[in-house]
């Protein structure tokens, strides 16, 4: 392991070469396509990404330009443990955007926060700091468009929820066809905070999406939801982990996705309870519904429990549609296609409905087009 | 939970070692001349002593595996490969020396084949010294013998079958290891639409200080045949390491039904690597059921491969992780034809520090179609110290499968044993009660002889004696 900051970034090109040889989850390696490390160079010149932000009046705001010495020194990848083999060498040498979101002690938001990043070329690393302070409550509400003209993109997001904080954090991305994209959230959760997330995603080439939460503080409770659509052709790496590294600590984890044909995904999820952490109760869910004969989904759900005072289980399928489902519909007068879609939506809307209706509208609009495609 | 009274076995019985009368034992550590040596002295053909060469080179250039529990103490120069008993082969008991005839004794085995056990294969140190079949089993067809005497009898069978299609001599380094130095095990034919009745058993013992035990079973069951074979082992107590690394390969004809049951209590200090797979072929089945116990460091993993359409596999086990012990098992099941299906069902408990863990694989290739899997893990931890973890890994590569997996970790709570002690159990025995409903899945599966040992040895294991 190495700090962040002792990353040697004069030598991009092996970053990007790193990058490559990365093998993610189980057996996926990245399949950049016409790759060289020219293209690269030229590729990291032309990132073009805009984030855009909405804060309520209170919410202190802060960019690369803004963002003051001490604040960075207090907060900036504090949460990562920053591993050589991974994508960090690549977002800590391309790290262009960084934005600093510090919700003030006992401040209760009624409106929502809203970031809005959108990157229309190149390659290129964004970083995202959420701090929540004590006794604080934010809703968070986080879209991310990556298009065409785009290569990759590394985002990271570090998550501070100070004691007795609330936020709920709500994440859609939607990437073009040939866009790589790599993401980290962590959430460290102090005592009696809460942390809940609801992401979807869909689209994109290849992507690699990690997730992870310690509970630090007592009480603490994590909520994470995470629905995804992985369109044909296409790899997905996701991996989720909880930390119950205090007392008393809460958490629940559910990932559910549709895999089109000739897909890979690989789903691991992790519950890691330390010695230290009882009375914890935690739960992990993973399941994936392959669409395509030629769909390959792997799931791997964790548990790793250092003591007894505990409540854990974890669950996983993956499975086709049903054909008994699929029959009850058609001898409806449903077409085989639109059951089959109507069947796949059903399956991700358990998640779907966490999230804001506005939001939710959206969402629909947005996966009609792809299954539509 | 100091009640110990009830208890009416005693481990110490199990595990005093008798005085070494080994007539060869080789010297620790494995060259070519050992591996020679065990082959001439077996008076091998020469494709067995050339697969045994061949498994030599591989294992001296592949690395000790460094994913699951820690084998940096396992100092594979100091075990010796090869011990030979001073006692010929016998089907006759008179016959048996007294003194191995006593720790067998101790373990039962001869009132086990007066009542209801069709042969006993018993395993003392490298060679098998007691070997009866009864003779209904003869007139069937069927072979059960000594490994070393089958490559004798019944050369072309044994070369079809050993280390080829099921585990191949590079499948892993202990796989290699085991290859290179095997001796003894059991090899069992079942005829064609033969059903054997009763279940065949051999009970493994492994004495010699630092003796290793490397032995082999072949099982071959025809078209339509039926077997149960169970295999148990007990180990006497030693300080030096030791190690297991026995192979067990199991060919599952078409329409044939295999229970294979073994209950594995070694000693606590020693590794056991074992390796166990079965080919599964059109519509037959394959039924493993394991209890693990004892040694430091188990990785186990019996693995049914479906290959014929409609195949089917079943697996029960149970671990048990005291101090100093890691449990490391796990089922894999690949699903290499369609319309296959399997079911398992893993159990743990973990104790005073130990840790268990699920380490398991489904695996459904491209071109089978309408497999359907089920992963069931429940563990049970005893108290605040111990670990116990699970890894299902799930590879589902074709989209008609239907694949479920599920976990639960938890302790005994105090409202299951309050509700027991208001009915006048005492804690101890509220507790005991409440593991045995825990472990019933398995235990149900096993012979009754079998049940009530595994029952005790439970018992035993969780008041920690």
């Amino acid at each position: 392991m190495i700090q962040a900051s002792s990353i040697v970034l004069s030598e991009p090109e092996r970053s990007w070469e790193k990058l490559r040889q990365v093998k993610y989850g189980l057996g996926i390696y990245p399949s950049f396509k016409d790759f060289s490390a020219e293209k690269f160079l030229e590729l990291r010149n032309e990132f073009s990404c805009e984030v855009i932000a909405d804060v309520p009046t209170g919410v202190k705001y802060y960019t690369e330009e803004t963002l003051p010495a001490e604040l960075k020194k207090k907060y900036f990848s504090k949460l990562v443990t920053v591993d050589g083999k991974s994508v960090f060498p690549f977002h800590y040498e391309s790290i262009r955007k960084m934005r600093l979101v510090v919700i003030p002690e006992n401040m209760r938001c009624t409106v929502p926060i809203r970031l809005t990043t959108s990157q229309e070329q190149g390659a290129g690393a964004v970083q995202y700091i959420i701090v929540a302070g004590k006794n604080s409550k934010a809703r968070i509400i986080d879209l991310l468009e990556i298009k065409n003209g785009a290569y990759a993109l590394s985002t990271v997001h570090e998550m501070y929820v100070d004691e007795s904080a609330e936020v709920e954090y709500y994440q859609v991305k939607q990437m073009d066809e040939k866009v790589h994209h790599f993401n980290t959230t962590i959430c460290a959760v102090d005592e009696k905070a809460k942390v809940a997330t609801v992401e979807f995603f869909m689209g994109g080439s290849f992507m690699q999406h990690s997730y992870k939460t310690a509970l630090e503080g007592r009480l603490a409770e994590n909520n994470y939801a995470c629905a995804f659509l992985a369109p044909p052709q296409t790899e997905y790496d996701l991996f989720t982990e909880a930390v119950h590294a205090n007392s008393d600590t809460k958490s629940m984890m559910v990932v559910k996705g549709l895999v089109a044909d000739h897909t890979k995904v690989i789903s691991r999820s992790n519950i890691k309870i330390k010695r230290e952490a009882v009375g914890t109760q935690s739960q992990e869910r993973a399941d994936l519904l392959l669409l395509g004969e030629s769909a390959q989904g792997e799931a791997v759900p964790m548990l790793e429990v250092e003591n007894n005072e505990v409540q854990c289980s974890h669950g996983s399928t993956v499975s086709k549609i049903s054909d008994e489902n699929l029959f009850y519909l058609q001898s409806r007068g449903i077409s085989t296609e639109a059951a089959q879609e109507m069947l796949s939506v059903a399956f991700i809307n358990k998640v779907i409905d966490l999230f804001p209706e506005e939001i939710q509208v959206e969402i629909n609009e947005k996966m009609e087009k792809y299954i539509l495609k | 939970m100091a009640n110990t009274t009830e208890v009416e076995i005693s481990k110490t019985l199990f595990e005093k070692a008798d005085k070494d009368t080994s007539r060869y034992t080789a010297k620790a550590g494995i060259t070519e001349d050992v591996v020679r040596m065990i082959s001439k002295t077996k008076n091998e053909p020469q494709w067995m002593l050339d697969k045994r060469l061949k498994a030599l080179a591989l294992f001296e250039e592949t690395e000790i595996p460094t994913w699951g529990p820690d084998l940096t103490q396992l100092d594979l120069n100091e075990i010796v490969y090869f011990i030979d008993p001073n006692a010929k082969e016998t089907d006759n008991w008179d016959e048996v020396p007294a003194e191995i005839k006593n720790t067998f004794d101790r373990l039962g085995i001869p009132e086990a084949e007066k009542t209801v056990l069709a042969g006993v294969g018993a395993q003392y140190d490298s060679s098998v010294v007691y070997h009866s079949i009864q003779k209904s089993l003869q007139d069937k067809g069927v072979i059960f013998e000594n490994m070393d005497v089958a490559i004798q009898r019944y050369p072309e069978l044994v070369q079809k079958y050993f280390m080829t299609s099921c585990i191949p001599i590079n499948d892993h380094k202990f796989i290699m290891l085991h290859a290179a130095v095997w001796s003894g095990g059991t090899f069992i034919y079942v005829p064609k639409n033969v059903k054997v009745d009763l279940p065949l058993q051999a009970y493994f013992r492994m004495n010699a200080q630092k003796g290793g035990q490397f032995e082999h079973t072949l099982i071959i069951l025809d078209e339509g045949a039926e077997l149960h074979y169970i295999e148990g082992c007990s180990s006497p107590r030693y300080a030096q390491s030791s190690l297991h690394a026995g192979c067990v390969e199991v060919h599952v004809m078409k329409d044939a039904i295999m229970r294979y049951t073994s209950i594995e209590n070694w000693s606590r200090n020693v590794y056991n690597l074992n390796t166990k797979r079965a080919l599964v072929h059109e519509d037959a089945k394959m039924i493993w059921t394991n209890g693990n116990m004892g040694s430091t460091r188990t990785m186990l993993y019996p693995c049914s491969v479906l290959v014929g359409r409609g195949a089917k596999t079943e697996s029960i086990g149970i671990a048990f992780a005291g101090k100093g012990q890691n449990q490391d098992t796990g089922t894999k099941v690949i699903h290499a034809a369609s319309d296959t299906s399997s079911f398992i069902q893993s159990k743990s408990i973990s104790k005073d520090g130990g840790i268990s863990s699920y380490r398991g694989l489904v695996k459904i290739i491209p071109s089978a179609r309408n497999c359907k899997s089920r992963v069931q893990c429940d563990a049970l931890m005893m108290d605040g110290v111990s670990v116990s973890n699970t890894y299902p890994f799930m590879k589902i590569d074709n989209a008609t499968a239907q694949v479920s997996h599920e976990a639960t970790v938890g302790k005994i709570t105090d409202d299951q044993i309050f509700y027991l002690m208001s009915r006048g159990l005492n804690e101890a025995e509220a507790t005991k009660l409440i593991i045995s409903g825990f472990i019933e899945p398995i235990v149900k599966a096993l012979p009754l002889e079998y049940a009530v040992e595994l029952n005790k040895l439970i018992e035993l294991e969780v008041e920690g004696l």
